[in-house]
């Protein structure tokens, strides 16, 4: 019989990728107003995306993926479904060789998410034009996606210290209980 | 039993049927991403309820989240406020005769607004209802120059209600949810307010372009309009009243003419939507 400790350690465990990700979708709006970023801002979500479908794929299902674009799609106005369904292309082309990834060097998936977030960022793009009938600027999403590729290292680092902290906290309720 | 259990637990957790139920589960929400995209677009009243609740739901966590910083910035803000004390007072001082001696100039033009109205058996206008609300996000991204307030339907704010700061008008409401709402500002590439010249009486319309600059199109080929004139809006089509300063004239460039808003839509904290019951 597991103690109640240790189901609550394992609970946060599963559900860390999923909170995460939430905070850094509303942060994401927070942060812009407060630090005067205006419509420059990194795409904090989809690096907890990326992170967890390389290292915990289980533990960020394409559920997850999906309600997250969801909720991006609502905060900042864009048609319902845009985002739900770029996450999840992401997720998949993720999915496919997570096994691999896993075991690359850093510089090589730090690589990868730079072309997957080109993909993304291009398909809400051209899906915002369509939508709204008019072309959006080009020099704020580069200026989006030059962001998110420059903050992935320190996000990168951030994920893994939390994962490992919850992980360690789930075993040492496991010897105890 | 417990064998039996335990086997049934393998079967449905092994890597197979997993991923079987992964592509399942993906085609499912695949199919209804696709089926909200096509109602975004079908019926765009539902999908922005939906996104109304979504944000209404998450406006809690977001101003808690931001309550840590926002002390910050006003313990910053107080600091500073501190060290330009004497300086305030002594253009507040300043600023306070000038609105005295413009004030009597009102009064009497007040006065004699309403004896002409009297004179002219002037139908007068619905009075307008203000409510006070807190911006939660100023620009909600690459795509749209849009700003999340905490005011919605139950405090009285409505689509197409004009949103103003002391400065001028910054906007109008596009969605309303029950607690919060979405204000495209007038930089927004969606936004189109009629406006005219202050002094030139010049017609035009103000068309965002995601700069700080929006432009005036359809003014005539012989554009009256001169740099520093003050323009507000027109009041034609019937979504805001006339006369709200939206902005002053920037640059005017062959033809092009630039407005730069009077309002700091980068530093918005409270707004005020106004519902002119028009």
């Amino acid at each position: 019989m597991f103690s109640l400790r240790l189901k609550l350690q394992r609970l946060m465990l599963i559900l860390l990728p999923a909170t995460m990700a939430l905070l850094l979708t509303v942060a994401m709006l927070l942060a812009q107003r407060r630090f005067g970023l205006g419509g420059f801002m990194p795409m904090l979500p989809l690096m907890a995306i990326y992170y967890w479908s390389i290292y915990a794929p289980r533990r960020m299902p394409y559920g997850v993926a999906f309600v997250i674009g969801l909720i991006y799609d609502s905060l900042l106005g864009l048609p319902l479904g845009v985002t739900s369904l770029l996450f999840m292309l992401f997720k998949y082309l993720l999915q496919s060789q997570h096994r691999v990834l896993a075991k690359d060097p850093f510089a090589l998936i730090w690589l990868r998410l730079a072309l997957l977030l080109a993909v993304v960022l291009g398909g809400q793009w051209l899906a915002v034009m369509v939508y709204f009938n008019n072309r959006p600027p080009v020099d704020i999403l580069f200026v989006q996606y030059m962001l998110t590729v420059l903050l992935y290292p320190v996000l990168h680092a951030f994920f893994q210290r939390i994962d490992q902290l919850t992980q360690r906290r789930v075993i040492l309720a496991l010897h105890q209980g | 039993m417990r064998r039996k259990h335990r086997n049934f637990i393998d079967i449905m957790t092994s890597a197979p049927l997993r991923e079987m139920a992964q592509r399942i589960s993906m085609l499912l929400l695949v199919t209804l991403g696709v089926a909200l995209l096509v109602l975004s677009k079908t019926n765009p009243a539902f999908v922005s309820s939906v996104r109304m609740t979504v944000t209404g739901a998450l406006m809690p966590m977001a101003q808690v989240m931001a309550s840590p910083v926002e002390a910050v910035s006003e313990l910053v803000a107080t600091g500073r406020e501190w060290v330009a004390l004497h300086s305030e007072v002594d253009r507040l001082r300043a600023e306070n005769a000038e609105l005295r001696r413009s004030n009597y100039a009102l009064r009497e033009m007040e006065a004699e607004n309403v004896a002409l109205r009297k004179l002219m058996n002037m139908v007068p206008g619905g009075q307008a209802r203000y409510v006070t609300a807190r911006l939660v996000t100023d620009n909600t991204g690459p795509f749209m120059n849009a700003a999340l307030i905490t005011g919605g339907s139950n405090d009285g704010v409505h689509k197409n209600q004009a949103v103003i700061t002391t400065q001028g008008l910054i906007g109008r409401v596009i969605e309303s949810g029950a607690t919060s709402a979405r204000v495209l500002l007038i930089t927004d590439v969606n936004s189109r307010i009629p406006v005219m010249g202050e002094s030139s009486r010049e017609k035009a319309i103000l068309t965002g372009n995601n700069s700080p600059y929006p432009v005036l199109s359809y003014l005539s080929n012989d554009v009256r309009l001169k740099k520093g004139e003050v323009v507000m809006t027109s009041g034609d089509g019937g979504l805001f009243p006339p006369d709200v300063p939206v902005g002053v004239v920037h640059s005017v460039d062959h033809g092009v003419v630039r407005i730069d808003p009077l309002a700091d839509l980068n530093r918005l904290e409270y707004v005020t939507v106004v519902d002119y019951a028009l």
